[in-house]
């Protein structure tokens, strides 16, 4: 029978191996906690306090409250670039949500050269984002220089102004956009409707679902939660839309595809109010915390 | 493993073999190739035309209208422009940012990610939680912070601008190549970690040398990723790095927009788009394989 003062030595024996597992372990993720720190979660706390000082230059002042906010809102190109910041969002759902859904489910049914598909599908993908911006500038050159322009003449269509169209040049933005990311999504619907169970589609046969029923009671299932994750991803991404329009139209015609992310960059740098910037941050952040907010309450109703 | 293997089979959801008998299906079948056709040739011609545009002629680029298909082919002007740029320069600031940008993330999220999967000291949980959390705010709200950081460091207050410093510090932490290193790593059973620690083993070393060299696969992927997104990453680095002489080949993209001519501009734009299509079509099964693991990579 083991004594309670036994008892006691196993359980420090035990003991030992457990704490330096937690020193050893805590020393090993030491750097990854400085980095999370200094990159992450620093700015996010200083890029909140200080939206509530004057700054000059990248030095705090004084505090002011929501002094800058109230600056950036009553400011009157504010609506027009947040209504433009919304106009990317729904573009780029518009334009680039369904198709890698439909690509993926188009893919999933070939049988001959379903490699090269790929391949070429997801080429886009790997290019540098700024030379996609770049080529897609010049496809887009207006007059009759430009290569859209020229094909569209083949057609005898007139020249078209692309980006240079206040109206438009945030779609054909967003269509670049989509063009250099449609790919990856589309893969990662191509690799869940793989990993379908070849039962199910036995049972549906023996069952006698046709194409329609299989599409819609077996693949699309199988998509959802992606599709959710992704719808998710894609408005937070897009609504922070900012190296395209700055490298393809500099903001312009005249703010016309400005975006919020792009006007806190142009506060910073262009006219050294970091304060405002660091004030047009958190709002953007604000409002992407409520987007996320109402659809994930609106997703579980939906559920329920 | 699996995926791969299943993905190579031809296996298709609608119409099955029974059905391609059917000649309503067949023609259904080509009309789902022909769109698929259409699709690749959108991602495959802009792609196609900078290498076109690039040998082409001065005097046949800024012909009006354009020539789709070339019709002069000239390639001294790739060395031409090589020269005239001294090209090497900025790919030389490539490769040095791209080697510490590869090194740093998988070095340190490869560790985290181990940590996290393997040795769970008491708390990680929470804070993987934490990071992963925080990792998913907006990007555009912490750019303007991290920038002022960067000028005015909290330690000593320096200045990083002009130095490749804040790219790995960037680099280092990535919430996503934590979660592929640390699902990678709960795959392998952990009686191997258990045995190693009972004969002995000190944690730095299970993890030099049982984990590193089990986790080849995941340390390609997350590879091939950190080095093509180095590779392209163009707004740090140009924020960052005000000197000329320290520009990675994305940067100078930019920046020659308005100094080049059109079709000197293509051939500057092919250089960029090379590298990144010699890693695509070497190892493009890892690639494709690595967003099928991966899932949550933009």
């Amino acid at each position: 029978m083991k004594t309670k003062l036994e008892n006691q030595k196993l359980s420090i024996k035990r003991l030992k191996p457990m704490v330096m597992k937690n020193i050893a372990g805590w020393l090993m993720l030491l750097p990854t906690v400085v980095f999370a720190y200094f990159i992450i979660w620093r700015p996010i706390v200083m890029g909140f306090y200080q939206s509530l000082f004057d700054m000059q230059g990248s030095t705090m002042l004084e505090f002011v409250g929501l002094e800058n906010y109230k600056d950036i809102i009553t400011d009157t190109n504010f609506t027009k670039v947040l209504f433009n910041t919304f106009k990317y969002t729904g573009f780029s759902l518009l334009v680039g949500f369904l198709p890698p859904v439909i690509v993926a489910i188009l893919l999933n049914e070939v049988r001959h050269i379903r490699a090269f598909f790929k391949t070429a599908i997801y080429l886009p993908v790997v290019l540098p984002g700024i030379a996609v911006y770049m080529l897609w500038y010049y496809l887009y050159l207006p007059g009759e220089s430009g290569l859209l322009n020229t094909i569209l003449a083949s057609f005898g269509i007139d020249p078209q102004p692309w980006l240079q169209d206040a109206g438009t040049s945030i779609l054909w933005i967003v269509i670049t956009m989509t063009w250099q990311s449609f790919g990856g999504s589309t893969l990662m619907y191509l690799a869940a409707l793989q990993g379908i169970n070849r039962e199910l589609y036995e049972a549906a046969e023996i069952d006698g679902a046709g194409m329609r029923k299989r599409l819609r009671y077996i693949m699309l299932p199988e998509i959802y939660p992606i599709a959710l994750l992704l719808f998710i991803r894609q408005i937070i991404g897009v609504f922070q839309v900012m190296e395209q329009p700055l490298a393809m139209t500099g903001g312009g015609p005249n703010g016309a595809s400005t975006s919020l992310a792009l006007l806190a960059y142009k506060y910073a740098f262009e006219y050294f109010q970091f304060d405002k910037a660091m004030a047009t941050g958190v709002i953007t952040f604000i409002i992407l915390v409520m987007i996320t907010g109402v659809y994930l309450v609106l997703e579980k109703k939906m559920n329920d | 493993m699996k995926k791969r293997a299943i993905d190579n089979s031809l296996f298709t959801g609608l119409i099955n073999d029974m059905d391609m008998k059917n000649p309503k299906y067949k023609l259904i079948y080509i009309c789902v190739l022909l769109i698929l056709c259409a699709v690749c040739v959108t991602t495959i011609f802009p792609t196609l035309w900078i290498f076109m545009s690039a040998f082409k002629s001065t005097e046949e680029f800024l012909q009006i209208p354009p020539t789709i298909i070339p019709r002069s082919f000239q390639p001294h002007k790739i060395v031409e422009v090589w020269g005239m740029l001294s090209f090497g320069k900025y790919l030389k600031n490539s490769v040095i940012i791209i080697i510490g940008t590869w090194i740093c993330s998988v070095v340190f999220n490869g560790m985290a990610g181990y940590v996290f999967s393997k040795v769970k000291p008491l708390g990680s949980n929470f804070l993987f939680k934490i990071i992963f959390f925080t990792m998913l705010m907006p990007a555009s709200m912490n750019m303007i912070p991290l920038y002022v950081e960067f000028t005015n460091f909290p330690i000593l207050g320096i200045n990083f601008t002009n130095t490749y410093i804040p790219l790995f510090m960037m680099s280092a932490i990535s919430a996503f190549d934590i979660l592929l290193f640390k699902n990678f790593f709960n795959s392998i059973p952990t009686s191997i970690v258990e045995a190693a620690r009972v004969d002995g083993a000190s944690q730095p070393g299970i993890f030099l040398r049982i984990i590193l060299p089990l986790s080849k696969p995941i340390i390609v992927v997350v590879s091939i990723f950190a080095i093509n997104g180095a590779w392209g990453n163009f707004f740090w680095p140009y924020m960052i790095l005000k000197k000329e002489s320290l520009q990675p080949v994305a940067v100078m993209l930019y920046n020659m927009q308005t100094q080049l001519s059109a079709d000197k501009y293509m051939v500057l734009m092919m250089f960029s788009i090379v590298p990144p299509l010699v890693i695509f079509f070497l190892l493009s099964k890892h690639i494709i394989g690595g967003v099928s693991i991966g899932g949550v990579k933009g």
